[in-house]
């Protein structure tokens, strides 16, 4: 149970911070 | 070896079931990343304004602090918090330690210094023809604010969900404050002892 949780976890994890990543990009691209 | 490959086999099934129990938890992480993040988001951001858009005697030193509270360990945030939100701590008789509320006290504080510091660089690297050129067109205080919080609208996006990022990625804290996670999900009234098992 606790590898399941965890592979939800990293992929929720992955999300957030690919979305936030991205974001920046967009960012030093606008300055 | 055998061990390990049923309980990939098993880890999947449980995920592609849909087990209740699991999604439980996920949500839980994710409901409490999120509240953490929006109040560590609520003081932040204006700091962050503040810091980076007037020039002021100790804006290095603020900006020194900052960048320093950054590599803050989160076993010290979360033994902090402990001490402050325990029953013999100056904030005990509210009764937050092993509660949601904790775990959301003890993240927002592990956010603040990363959604500050990058509203603060966000609001430096700004172009200051911006403001400049607000003003010049008649902008009140309120105007230029908006027009500023247009112009930075993603880099603040971007602080708020590194922010979000890095508290739900958070376990030493939730555990420390939060104890352990059936009880917090099942019944967040519920208050567990260390000992009591």
């Amino acid at each position: 149970m606790s590898l399941a949780l965890g592979l939800i976890l990293l992929v929720i994890a992955l999300v957030i911070n690919l979305s936030a990543q991205m974001v920046r990009w967009k960012v030093k691209k606008s300055f | 070896m055998d061990y390990l490959i049923t309980a990939w086999v098993e880890a999947w099934q449980l995920i592609l079931r849909a087990d209740r129990q699991i999604l439980e938890i996920a949500w839980v992480s994710l409901r409490l990343a999120f509240w953490s993040a929006l109040v560590a988001s609520c003081l932040a951001i204006p700091m962050g304004i503040s810091v980076g858009q007037q020039d002021f005697k100790y804006k290095k030193l603020v900006l020194a602090v900052l960048q320093t509270l950054l590599a803050l360990p989160t076993v010290v945030i979360g033994l902090l918090v402990y001490t402050l939100i325990s029953r013999r701590g100056p904030a005990g008789h509210f009764g937050l330690l092993f509660s949601p509320m904790g775990v959301v006290i003890g993240q927002a504080i592990l956010a603040f210094p990363i959604i500050c510091t990058m509203v603060v660089n966000v609001f430096i690297s700004l172009d200051k023809r911006a403001f400049q050129t607000a003003v010049h067109l008649g902008a009140n205080r309120r105007q230029t604010m908006l027009i500023l919080l247009r112009e930075t609208r993603l880099g603040i996006l971007a602080a708020v969900l590194t922010g979000f990022g890095r508290v739900f990625g958070e376990v030493g804290i939730a555990m420390m404050l939060g104890g352990e996670y059936q009880g917090l999900y099942q019944d967040s009234n519920h208050r567990y002892c260390p000992g009591d098992q």
